[in-house]
């Protein structure tokens, strides 16, 4: 499948954020697998994913809140991941962290996309309210169906643009990260599995439940050393 | 009887694309609206101006969760029947609307949300660390699927069925003690595997490369520092990384 292909199969898939069924299966795990088979990259789309599904879960998207639109940018980098991490294996350590970062950068973007969707979902509204000021019958499946195509478009557009934006930066970088650098993002695939499980913790807020996390933790390391 | 019902499963599946619509001018109230339509053109098949007296109730100002929302439509169908046979009055609608926003994001947030997603997808990221097979990685997300959508389905569908049994007094059954069961059951699971995952990642961690272990230490407290204030979202994000490149330019020097 091409990259407008599988690129309007995420956006769809998008949709279940937020928009309509919302049956979970915009979760990177899911995304990224959906990816691997596409691609036929299963491992390394499924390690991505992987990676970079905790970091999500920490942002409870509560009433009206903007939160980080982490699901699609995990799609977008994950295709970037898996796009050019042959090319980078002596580095994938640097990959590794700019790819998140950019993952990062484009969640904040996607909040902010989604943010004027809801904008543009008030002149929907007001055209449903009119049509019944205008004694017409309202046609309320109408304004769903444009809002959702409204996102979808947004959705979409908004994958190509990053992956095709991502691909120009990461081209320009290749060539210039320098080999003995190595040793400098060798950490960051743990700082990312640390942030990921900082921010699960975060959500559990009683100080009970961080406790026997932290109880949960100590006694697994002796169990998984002893297996 | 089956005409009834076949406008209650309308109902539920169209309950699916309740957030389709938000907008901040009425939240959720356009996808609540589309969600009643079939029971606006069971009751005023022919009559344009009722009929659109009743979207126009329902195009009003509502929010909630949007699984736990089924609780709202289950009792206005039943509360919109009764006003179209003339038993009750478009004051007890809008109360009771009003009455359920807090409830039904509370709950919903609170379960869902904060309990039952988080739990969901750390089993899952458990589960992916510990499967290796391609094949049984993808049967293990399908279990998840389940895992997360067997609550969720079930607060759709009971949420629909118990409002309109209950109709006014729906408010009174919103409450946590009623849905302990699911959020204890996930809160078990969540810490459960939150807990396992962070040994796993420590165990295997330490055999590669010990100064990577304080790294991850560092990453998740500052995580949970800068998450536990604010609008520090991003700074939990973005600070670990930065401890690791401090940790990995020491690393190359040395």
């Amino acid at each position: 499948m091409n990259l407008f292909g599988i690129s309007a199969l995420l956006a769809a898939l998008g949709l279940d954020q937020r928009h309509a069924f919302q049956l979970a299966l915009s979760q990177p795990l899911v995304t990224c697998s959906i990816i691997g088979f596409f691609s036929g990259n299963f491992a390394d789309a499924m390690y991505f994913g992987l990676l970079i599904q905790l970091v999500w879960l920490g942002n409870l998207p509560v009433g009206a809140s903007t939160t980080p639109e982490g699901n699609i940018a995990s799609a977008t980098g994950c295709l970037l991941y898996i796009e050019y991490n042959e090319l980078f294996l002596p580095q994938s350590g640097f990959l590794i962290l700019v790819i998140y970062l950019y993952t990062v950068f484009l969640s904040f973007i996607g909040g902010q996309l989604y943010n004027s969707a809801r904008n543009l979902n008030i002149k929907l509204f007001d055209y449903a309210f009119k049509s019944i000021n205008d004694s017409r019958r309202a046609n309320i499946g109408k304004v769903i169906v444009v809002a959702l195509l409204i996102q979808f478009g947004l959705n979409w557009i908004f994958i190509i643009i990053s992956y095709f934006a991502g691909e120009q930066a990461l081209n320009q970088m290749h060539n210039l990260i320098p080999s003995g650098w190595k040793t400098i993002w060798s950490l960051a695939e743990w700082a990312i599995w640390g942030a990921g499980i900082g921010l699960v913790i975060s959500v559990y807020k009683s100080r009970k439940y961080k406790k026997l996390i932290a109880i949960v933790s100590i006694l697994s390391v002796f169990i998984f050393k002893i297996i | 009887m089956m005409f009834k019902l076949i406008t209650y499963i309308r109902v539920f599946v169209r309950s699916f694309l309740v957030q389709s619509g938000w907008n901040y001018k009425s939240l959720i109230s356009i996808g609540f609206c589309y969600s009643l339509l079939p029971v606006a053109k069971k009751l005023y098949k022919n009559d344009v101006v009722k009929y659109n007296q009743f979207v126009k109730r329902h195009l009003g100002f509502f929010n909630g969760h949007p699984f736990f929302t089924s609780y709202a439509l289950g009792s206005v169908v039943r509360l919109e029947e009764e006003l179209a046979e003339g038993k009750g009055s478009v004051e007890q609608i809008e109360k009771l609307k009003n009455a359920m926003i807090g409830p039904l994001g509370a709950l919903g947030d609170q379960i869902f949300w904060a309990v039952v997603k988080p739990a969901t997808f750390t089993a899952g990221v458990l589960g992916f660390f510990l499967i290796e097979n391609i094949k049984l990685r993808l049967i293990f997300l399908f279990i998840l699927g389940i895992l997360y959508n067997s609550p969720h389905l079930y607060i759709r569908i009971s949420g629909l069925v118990k409002g309109y049994r209950e109709g006014f007094l729906i408010c009174k059954f919103l409450k946590i003690d009623n849905f302990r069961l699911i959020k204890n059951s996930y809160l078990v699971l969540g810490i459960t595997t939150i807990g396992l995952i962070t040994g796993w990642i420590a165990v295997n961690q330490i055999e590669l490369d010990p100064l990577g272990i304080i790294v991850f230490t560092a990453s998740i407290l500052s995580a949970v520092f800068y998450k536990s204030k604010k609008s520090k979202t991003y700074f939990a994000m973005l600070v670990p990384v930065m401890i690791a490149l401090i940790f990995g330019v020491i690393k190359n020097i040395l």
